[in-house]
């Protein structure tokens, strides 16, 4: 099985654990670069193929061998993180739950919740891959990065989340994104609190301010979720 | 040798306004404040103070909105919904009346009338904030719960600047005809349906619009012993008239009166000042170039004129530097990350 992962500077720790312990019967290729947000200007042509008017993000299709490949060469698409739930470190997500506190009304709440995701990055390049067919010959998921640690000093700023509020969001990323024609893969329960954030011991140690990012142990048990989900099939 | 003699250049029409290109007309605006651009600034008032809190920020100043656009809702419809229109999203306050209704419904145990507008679509309307949301709140409890978030940013507002700066807009106002409280606009136009036998038609005159504006500032600084005021006349004139007078004859006279309002309020207290933006605009002098077509609605170039003027009087008095920023979005955004929220984040 043939499966591509593109995404952004989460997908690094799931290279290099597969790149120690490849997957039997998966032949993986990882599209990313960390620090780039996105690469916000990757483009999909007519072709199905990865393209860009950055010479960088050109080059880094080349290193990856995918120039001219179509992504329909490809069994499975991944787009993973990209900021599909939690953008800037986090940061935009505090913002975001921060507005629960607020008696916003049901029309300006729905409006604003379906623009969170709408203006992901991720969600953008989910909608290139339809607007291109791909969707329509390849399976595709898509999993969003972690969320952050309660620990995370950003979010002190919202204490004592509500949880339902927390999972109306992620319901509504999930109907959106399989609106779209698109699987969505959540981040492992294994990973998580009892409040639903990211357990800090997934978390690199030697960086103790990164309260975004997996360590090893962390990305290895998004790998084996994404292995799990791939074996199974389409939910 | 008179007391005419030795007058700084300013004080001579000739020299300072007859003879000068409109363009070449300086020094408008002696600023009495050192307004700096790490000193809170919010906005309230008429349409123009929207310009104001705008400009302010695209030149660096810290104008803060306390009920900001909620995160994801999209930009260009923001406005429309009274996101980050004034620092909280009260709509228009046209009237010092108005001004003082809304400051002591945020610092005194006085509460908003339990009047609701429901349409026959069975939406529901803040009879103070009409045109909030475009489309009605969907239940009288979510409108309450609603404006009761925006008495509290306004009281925050209050609490936590340093300039205050509020735009006087009309003199003519509508009241509940017994209960004694004010509508912004009059019931039956934004939204809500008019009923002679409870809504009655005021113009307000100098006295009551002077001491509104004082008690409200007064209020104000009970709550913040440090804020100060920067006060502008809205230089747009009136829609219409309930005056009895022509539109144009009563719109002088309305502008007129908050102009002298304005002036007396700075003339009593060292911590108001008044900022010309009415003049800038409305002067013959510049021949209505600020206008546009309309004579009504104040033109992009116009606004820039009138804040042009503002950041350079600053900066010839203080040494202020405004200059435009990249991404005024941004920058609200940096600013109430830092402010209000978030620290250590440098993604």
């Amino acid at each position: 099985m043939r499966v591509i992962i593109i995404g952004n500077s989460h997908v690094p720790v799931l290279s290099n654990r597969y790149k120690k312990h490849p997957l039997p019967n998966i032949d993986m290729t990882f599209f990313t670069k960390a620090g780039m947000y996105f690469f916000p200007s990757l483009e999909i042509d007519k072709r199905g193929v990865l393209v860009s008017d950055d010479a960088e993000v050109v080059e880094r299709i080349a290193d990856a061998g995918l120039k001219d490949v179509p992504l329909s060469d490809f069994d499975v698409v991944i787009v993973y993180g990209g900021s599909l739930r939690s953008r800037g470190m986090g940061r935009k997500w505090a913002f975001k739950l921060r507005d629960s506190k607020r008696a916003l009304s049901a029309e300006v709440r729905e409006i604003a919740d379906r623009g969170y995701v709408e203006g992901t990055a991720h969600f953008q390049f989910l909608k290139k891959l339809k607007s291109v067919g791909i969707l329509e010959k390849t399976r595709c998921i898509s999993m969003p990065s972690p969320f952050p640690n309660e620990a995370a000093p950003f979010m002190e700023s919202v204490p004592n989340i509500d949880k339902s509020y927390i999972q109306g969001l992620e319901n509504r990323i999930q109907r959106m994104v399989e609106e779209l024609g698109v699987e969505y893969l959540d981040t492992p329960e294994i990973l998580k609190t009892e409040s639903g954030f990211t357990t800090r011991r997934a978390f690199k140690k030697e960086r103790v301010d990164d309260f975004a990012h997996l360590n090893s142990a962390g990305g290895q048990l998004v790998l084996d979720h994404i292995e799990a989900r791939l074996l199974s099939g389409a939910e | 040798m008179h007391p005419y003699s030795n007058l700084p250049a300013k004080a001579y029409w000739k020299r300072a306004v007859g003879a000068p290109d409109p363009s070449e007309i300086h020094g408008l605006w002696d600023p009495r404040f050192d307004i700096g651009q790490r000193e809170r600034i919010t906005t309230f008032g008429s349409c123009f103070a929207q310009h104001i809190g705008r400009a302010l920020l695209a030149h660096g100043f810290r104008w803060k909105s306390y009920e900001p656009t909620p995160m994801g809702f999209p930009e260009d419809l923001a406005h429309t919904y009274g996101y980050d229109v004034f620092s909280a999203r009260t709509g228009n306050i046209y009237t010092t009346s108005l001004l003082n209704q809304w400051t002591r419904w945020a610092l005194t145990d006085d509460a908003p009338p339990d009047e609701v507008w429901e349409s026959d679509k069975g939406r529901f309307y803040d009879p103070f904030r009409p045109a909030i949301e475009p489309n009605g709140f969907a239940s009288k409890d979510e409108m309450v719960a609603n404006r009761r978030d925006t008495i509290k940013a306004f009281r925050r507002c209050i609490e936590n600047s340093d300039y205050f700066v509020f735009t006087l807009g009309l003199t003519e106002s509508w009241w509940h005809t017994t209960k004694a409280y004010e509508y912004p606009v009059c019931p039956g136009t934004a939204a809500g349906e008019f009923d002679g036998s409870k809504h009655v038609f005021r113009n307000q005159r100098f006295p009551e619009i002077f001491d509104m504006l004082e008690k409200a500032i007064s209020l104000m600084r009970t709550a913040n012993e440090n804020l100060k005021f920067l006060l502008t006349v809205s230089p747009v004139p009136l829609t219409a008239t309930m005056s009895d007078n022509h539109v144009l004859v009563a719109t002088m006279e309305s502008k007129s009166i908050l102009r002298a309002v304005a002036g007396a309020m700075r003339g009593q207290y060292d911590f108001v000042d008044y900022f010309p933006s009415y003049e800038i605009v409305s002067s013959p002098v510049f021949g209505g170039a600020a206008f546009e077509d309309n004579k009504r609605s104040v033109s992009r170039d116009g606004v820039d004129a009138v804040m042009t003027r503002f950041f350079a009087d600053l900066t010839a008095k203080y040494g202020t530097i405004a200059v435009p920023v990249a991404d005024a979005e941004d920058l609200a955004m940096e600013i109430f990350c830092e402010e209000e929220y978030l620290d250590g984040d440098n993604t």
